[in-house]
């Protein structure tokens, strides 16, 4: 197995992790009470694994694009640009998660509404990281490393 | 912390969010109606950097928003706040979906 084999599998491994990952904080924020511990530490690690999976993303892009990207384009081009696809809406999970995760942290203790919000934003991201998931396991699926 | 930053910050982070994933997207969109279709002999020349530069294009603009965001939601009771909020809540689902389409038309 190649070293970008297994950063890629790395890097669907922790995708699949980040949307069950993403549900928790979803759930345990959506009744807008103020963080516990616990929940603190759900929106920390959320956090952090979408900065992980999305820089994992990041680091193999160069050797896809000059690797995988021509003959996936030149055998299924539907599934080059469901990549494309794919590669944007990593970044929109990425910018909701962060914000979700911030605004719930500094959110003053009366503001139930805040965190409700910030639920909503994480089952958001779920839902497009569910789409970013599937995208990607067909993309590496139809050709990879 | 200051309890009147701390009450706008929450705006300002959900702001930063929102107007960071619409700058990704809009700047896609313009890339693509200013270029022709993708031809796959073409894409060995096509950089990679591209992509980190939307990135931090769009996390730019997401900044501006947060700022912008954060000097209204200063001014504003919590009442009015609340009321954003909720707003936020209707509103974010929408936003996505019409954000996946966009992706999906315009890759």
């Amino acid at each position: 197995m190649s070293f970008m084999r297994l950063l890629e599998s790395m890097h669907g491994h922790f995708g699949v992790l980040l949307t069950v990952a993403l549900l928790h904080p979803a759930i345990l924020l959506r009744k807008g009470q103020p963080l516990s511990r616990g929940t603190k530490w759900s929106v920390a690690l959320t956090s952090a694994l979408s900065c992980v999976a999305f820089s994992l993303g990041c680091t193999i892009y160069e050797p896809y694009r000059a690797q995988i990207k021509r003959p996936l384009f030149f055998d299924h081009p539907s599934a080059g640009l469901l990549f494309e696809t794919k590669e944007h809406l990593a970044f929109v999970v990425l910018a909701l998660s962060l914000a979700a995760g911030v605004g719930a942290w500094t959110a003053p203790r009366h503001a139930k509404e805040a965190r409700q919000a910030a639920a909503m934003m994480y089952a958001t991201a779920t839902l497009l990281c569910v789409l970013v998931g599937g995208i990607g396991t067909y993309v590496a699926s139809t050709r990879g490393f | 912390m200051r309890d009147d930053v701390r009450r706008a910050l929450p705006v300002a982070s959900f702001a930063f969010g929102i107007g960071a994933s619409l700058a990704y997207v809009a700047q896609r969109i313009v890339e693509r109606l200013r270029s022709a279709p993708i031809d796959p002999t073409l894409l060995v020349f096509t950089i990679h950097t591209s992509f980190y530069w939307r990135v931090l294009t769009a996390t730019f603009w997401g900044g501006v928003f947060g700022i912008i965001a954060y000097a209204i939601a200063h001014r504003l009771s919590d009442e009015q706040q609340g009321r954003c909020y909720r707003a936020l809540s209707r509103a974010i689902v929408p936003i996505a979906l019409i954000l996946a389409y966009c992706s999906w038309r315009f890759p």
